[in-house]
């Protein structure tokens, strides 16, 4: 039978490997110059507010529209039957 | 353990546009995450850079910050994710470093801390980034599922399946390439 190959103790040994030293703060804060962080908690607000805007504006809307159909269909039915001016002055 | 105070100033300042109170920040933390970066890859140029993406794209979303977890958490996190998008990019460019055929065959485990790893990162660079991802940190970090999940940001049952078939394919990497030696 093969022995199989012991990666724990391999991962043991690699964890203890360290890298080398880096300070990158001055790059950093070089690419960085003229930026600022995106104050996202306040986009996330304005973005729900125009989002709830946006959903009343379009019900208010729908709700005109169906509003005057219903008056309209109520005008139809009061005096849809009724002859209109232009047949009745016909000879 | 949280934001300290020291670390909650720093973090207003920098919002403020504080560039040196940001600095301060990077000083406390790049060793660490230079650690972290130092499991994607093997050279100090690449390293050097990564740790500067990390550092970078914690800036551009330091807003986003909440302070309810340690701040290196949240950096882990970052340099996680800036990790894994190094190796998928370099997969897609050039394909994997070394086919298997190419591949040499593990013997002893090295006396070296840094060619024991040099070893380690060899083997897990012939898997796929999402296999790889997951046993270096558990491997490399000595991670936690738990801990891997909230690193990686899948669920933990997602974390426990990617590693049993990153297991499995590592495992089947080495038979093949044990066997290969023995055959010749």
């Amino acid at each position: 039978m093969r022995p199989e190959y012991d990666i724990d103790a391999l991962a043991r040994r690699a964890r203890q490997d360290a890298p080398p030293d880096v300070d990158v703060a001055e790059a950093v804060i070089g690419e960085l110059a003229g930026w600022r962080p995106r104050p996202q908690r306040i986009i996330g607000e304005f973005a729900m507010a125009a989002s709830l805007l946006a959903v009343f504006v379009v019900a208010a809307a729908l709700w005109i529209q169906i509003h005057r159909r219903n008056v309209q269909s109520a005008r139809r039915d009061l005096f849809g039957s009724m002859p209109t001016l232009a047949t009745t002055t016909q000879p | 353990m949280s934001v300290s105070d020291d670390e909650r100033r720093d973090i207003k300042a920098t919002l403020a546009g504080d560039g040196e109170a940001y600095a301060r920040l990077i000083r406390r933390y790049q060793d660490r995450v230079a650690r972290r970066m130092w499991r994607f890859t093997r050279d100090p140029l690449e390293l050097e850079s990564l740790v500067q993406t990390v550092f970078v794209e914690a800036y551009k979303s330091l807003g986003g910050f909440r302070g309810t977890g340690p701040l290196e958490h949240w950096l882990l996190r970052i340099a996680t994710r800036v990790g894994y998008r190094f190796w998928k990019q370099r997969d897609r460019r050039r394909g994997r470093e070394v086919s298997l055929g190419e591949y040499d065959p593990p013997g002893d485990v090295p006396d070296e801390p840094s060619g024991a790893a040099d070893r380690l990162h060899a083997m897990l660079a012939r898997l796929k980034p999402r296999d790889r991802l997951v046993l270096t940190l558990m491997y490399f970090e000595d991670s936690s599922i738990a801990a891997i999940a909230e690193q990686t940001g899948w669920s933990e049952s997602m974390v426990k399946v990617q590693l049993h078939r990153a297991r499995k394919r590592l495992k089947s990497l080495l038979d093949n390439a044990t066997s290969g030696r023995n055959n010749t």
